[in-house]
């Protein structure tokens, strides 16, 4: 048989996002002996991001990546990481929280279940640190800049930070930075070249961000449920393995964007020299704890203790 | 039947609907969702007509679309179209064609101002085709070279269409739009060098004009051009200086433009605003049915595997990249005789693009070719928006088939302007490549 | 006799729906006026007072979906929509009429299964009481309900159309996009 795999990401993009998707679905063909393939339909040609989990859900797609932050009332315990910003793990960590979730809290299964969704695989995101078009030596520094924000959880933490949160769309942030319009905008070292926004703006400050989650590799629930155990033991194992093989590929591209950041790109990273300490002070700024609050309280109403949870995504 | 047949088979049932006299908008997506139901199932195909609408529509960029329909309308309220062209009649009213080549130098000044090809020929419909017919002028010249002329304003920035090729493409908006204005300003000098031509070889075209303005009534004549360039110098200090996005400039130049209106006009009565609001609602209603639906049209040609698979013979061919680019000229041609453009850019750079960069094309320059081959489209038959909209806004003093005619300068002129993008790409890549 | 009744009172029926679509079509305006506005006053604010205005992004957002789905059966009633008359124009009188009614019975068919998938996906969105999660928070489900509704004024709008090219009451529209419209 050969599945559908529907993806926003373009084919050429040759990040460690699209490598790892061609690896998955090489590997799959591979470890079936070739009896069954996935065949991927690159670049959103079939859906768009938002509309990937209704289209995984009724079978336009078998396998599909979730941008899971943008549907934080239809995931909201998939979402948990994306109401922790900051918070201390790294890609790694968080990809290995999230199985663990998975593992041991039904709940966190049975709320993609609900949408007709399985997931397979997790894939986060980079550590995120602060990319400025002027240098930041400290944390006071950040006071009074403009800061490209997004979402609902950024403003809060740019406020904390005594800056000022500006809202500009993903792609007009190139000529945000370049113009003027923002000063800065949180980002990894991988994405802030993909977006080649390290053309204009030429300071990276390692400001412990974190990482952030993430896409679910996610399966048509039927579709899952369809195939023989063999198989869908080949998915299990792949899902599993998917995360190490991508977050190495991440590791590669990290390392060589910041060689070349230090030979022809010329940009600095700068150490705002932050400590745990200083994190955790920061995260019981009131406004970082209302959108924490704001999770707890979904999570609890779920059935689901939050605590444990918690824990690990707080500054200790 | 292979998913490739019913693929081919969506395609001809496409364009026999459009002939047919269907809605644009409900051959495509009709087409489009039967041939999901064939190739995925009824659900699916559901599901898609389920989010597609909402999705597409949700979005800040597409914002600019209604934003600049609405600056061209107030442009047009505040007669600032009429004063550029009066401004024209005094300087080139004596050449033969002048008044022609006078329209398509106002047009080129007004579609830096406006993103809206479809404004612009309508502006210019309303404003010099009365003025040329009375004078002479036959109509298949009059007509056309409005036609072709309003298609200037997706050249020259700022141009919703481009910011549609910026979002599918994932390329860099600003870029793009700066990359437009040489290539725009050429392809108006071409338009009147066509006129010219085509005068010159049927004078009984277009009559020469006695003209006595004065050196100092010409100079004094330019006054009429300064508040529609205060605006456009405005709008593009204010994009340079960072004071707003270039999806803000469409909000921004709809307010200069409101403003200098309302001054103008010293009355918000004559403005007409609700008049003006419900004429911008409607044609962003056209253009956006249109994109969804395209939109609904490609996602069945990517399912039914034609799109990757013509994408796929185009980058494995073992030919010169230059016959790839003829290829897909070709494609671009006979699409766009049949498609409005951004229906034409929706469905077909998933698989142009691509190829294109596999190819080490430049995507702005690639973006400016594309805009170019679909503003050829707009004005050839069948479907040649820009001349419905001539007919349409000509009160009956044209026919369909005088606009049509009377375009055969004018398409060749949008190759020659073809040729000289691909044999000085810089035309296209010396503005943006200085931005960065 | 009879015949002259039914026409009038379809003539009725149709400008009672227009007025309608007119009234929704100027919302739309407003709509598209007041998202001008709050487009310039964040860029002014940004730039002169550092306090850009929460939540531009989103409420931009929303308001381009609401013009579109208000004006988009507006535009059909008025016959704006953009369809090819090169070929139906030559045809003789009676197999264009036909040509004409199966135009207006796929565009109700179309917008009627689109209405459908509209109405599941609001739906879905009310019943978790989905909102925009942005600088500002609000819900967005009554968005999402927005284009139901407008997809369901033009299904209807098709559906009259189609009845119009039956009882003859349709004028043959020979220019594909009315002046009035540009
Ligand atoms: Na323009
Ligand atoms: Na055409």
């Amino acid at each position: 048989k050969t599945y559908r795999w529907i993806t926003f990401k373009p084919q050429g993009a040759g990040d460690a996002q699209q490598r790892s998707t061609q690896w998955f679905v090489d590997e799959f063909a591979k470890r079936t002996g070739g009896k069954h393939t996935i065949e991927v339909f690159w670049g959103g040609s079939v859906a768009g991001t938002r509309e990937i989990p209704t289209a995984l859900a009724s079978g336009v797609g078998d396998f599909g990546d979730i941008i899971t932050p943008y549907f934080p009332d239809q995931f909201p315990l998939n979402n948990a990481v994306g109401f922790f910003i900051p918070q201390p793990n790294n890609t790694r960590e968080i990809g290995e929280l999230m199985e663990k979730w998975h593992a041991e809290i039904p709940q966190f299964e049975q709320e993609l279940a609900n949408s007709g969704i399985k997931a397979v695989g997790f894939r986060p995101l980079e550590s995120y640190g602060i990319l400025c078009t002027e240098p930041v030596e400290s944390v006071a520094d950040f006071k009074g800049r403009r800061i490209r924000s997004y979402g609902f959880a950024y403003p809060k933490l740019i406020e904390a930070l005594g800056g000022s949160p500006v809202s500009i769309a993903t792609s007009e942030t190139y000529e945000a930075l370049e113009r003027g319009i923002v000063d800065c905008t949180p980002i990894g070292p991988a994405l802030a070249r993909g977006w080649k926004y390290d053309e204009v703006a030429k300071y990276y400050i390692e400001y412990p961000i974190g990482a952030s989650f993430g896409h679910l590799l996610a399966m048509n629930l039927a579709s899952y449920e369809g195939m023989d155990e063999e198989t869908r033991a080949i998915v299990d194992q792949l899902g599993k393995d998917y995360l190490g093989v991508y977050a190495d590929m991440l590791d590669d591209d990290e390392s060589t964007v910041r060689e070349a950041w230090e030979s022809e790109l010329g940009v600095t990273v700068i150490d705002p020299g932050v400590s745990t300490e200083d994190m955790a002070t920061l995260s019981a700024n009131e406004g970082i704890q209302e959108v924490r609050k704001d999770w707890i309280e979904r999570a609890t109403a779920l059935g689901v203790d939050p605590d444990p949870i918690v824990a690990e995504l707080e500054f200790k | 039947m292979t998913n490739l047949t019913i693929g081919l088979i969506g395609v001809c049932a496409l364009f026999a609907s459009i002939l047919l006299g269907v809605n644009v908008m409900v051959a495509l997506g009709l087409v489009g969702a039967v041939g999901l139901t064939v190739l995925v199932g009824i659900v699916p195909a559901t599901s898609i007509l389920s989010t597609v609408f909402f999705d597409t529509t949700h979005s800040f960029h597409f914002s600019v679309i209604p934003l600049f329909l609405l600056m061209g309308f107030f442009a047009m309220r505040a007669g600032l179209g009429s004063d550029l062209f009066e401004a024209a009649t005094k300087w080139l009213g004596g050449i033969r064609g002048g008044l022609a080549i006078s329209s398509t130098i106002g047009a080129a000044a007004f579609g830096a101002a406006s993103g809206s090809s479809v404004g612009t020929a309508t502006v210019f419909t309303k404003i010099a085709l009365p003025e040329m017919l009375a004078r002479g002028y036959a109509k298949s010249l009059a007509a056309a070279s409005i036609a072709i002329a309003g298609t200037l304003a997706v050249m020259i920035p700022p141009s919703a269409l481009v910011v549609v090729y910026g979002i599918l493409t994932n390329s860099s908006i600003g870029g793009l739009l700066i990359a437009g204005l040489i290539p725009g300003v050429v392809f108006a000098i071409l338009i009147c060098a066509a006129t010219y031509i085509a005068v010159m070889r049927r004078p009984a075209l277009a009559p020469r004009l006695q003209t006595d303005a004065t050196l100092s009534e010409k100079l004094w004549s330019l006054r009429l051009a300064g508040p529609l360039l205060l605006i456009i110098v405005a709008i593009i200090a204010g994009l340079y200086l960072g004071v707003f996005t270039p999806t803000e400039a469409g909000g921004v130049g709809a307010m200069l433009t409101l403003i200098l209106a309302l001054v103008r006009l010293r009355s918000f009565r004559k403005l007409a605003l609700m008049r003006t609001l419900l004429d911008t609602i409607r044609t962003s209603a056209m253009i956006f049915a249109i994109i969804i639906c395209a939109l609904i049209f490609s996602r069945f040609l990517a399912l039914s595997g034609l799109a990757n698979t013509v994408g796929g013979f185009l980058t494995t061919l073992d030919v010169n990249r230059w016959v790839v680019v003829a290829m897909i000229v070709a494609v671009y041609l006979v699409l766009g005789m049949m498609m409005d453009a951004p229906a034409l850019l929706a469905i077909t750079l998933p698989i142009t693009h691509p190829v294109m960069m596999k190819l080490g094309f430049d995507p702005i320059w690639f973006g400016v070719f594309v805009v170019l081959l679909c503003e050829i489209g707009a004005v050839t038959p069948p479907v040649g928006i820009n001349c419905f909209v001539v007919q349409a806004a000509s009160d009956g003093r044209v026919a369909l088939e005088d606009v049509f005619r009377g375009l055969v300068p004018y398409v060749i002129a949008g190759f020659v302007m073809l040729v000289l993008l691909c044999a000085v790409p810089e035309l296209a890549t010396f503005l943006p490549d200085r931005m960065r | 006799m009879t015949d002259d009744r039914a026409v009038s009172a379809y003539g009725r029926v149709r400008s009672a729906y227009g007025w309608a679509l007119l009234v929704a079509g100027s919302f739309a305006g407003i709509v598209t006026f007041l998202m001008m506005l709050l487009v310039v006053a964040n860029v002014l604010l940004r730039s002169i007072a550092d306090a850009p205005i929460d939540g531009t992004l989103e409420l931009t957002q929303s308001a381009l979906v609401i013009l579109i789905f208000l004006s988009l059966a507006l535009t059909q009633y008025e016959g704006g929509h953009i369809h090819v008359v090169i070929l139906t124009q030559r045809l003789p009188a009676r197999l264009r009429t036909a040509v004409r009614f199966l135009a207006m019975v796929l565009g109700l068919v179309f917008f009627a299964w689109a209405t459908k998938g509209a109405f599941d996906f609001a739906l879905r969105s009310y019943t978790i009481n989905e909102q925009e999660w942005g600088a500002i928070r609000f819900p967005i489900w009554p968005v999402k309900f927005v284009v139901f509704v407008g997809l369901l004024a033009l299904a209807i709008q098709f559906l009259i159309d189609a009845v119009g090219v039956l009882v003859g009451e349709l004028p043959d529209d020979e220019d594909a996009v009315k002046e009035e419209h540009l």
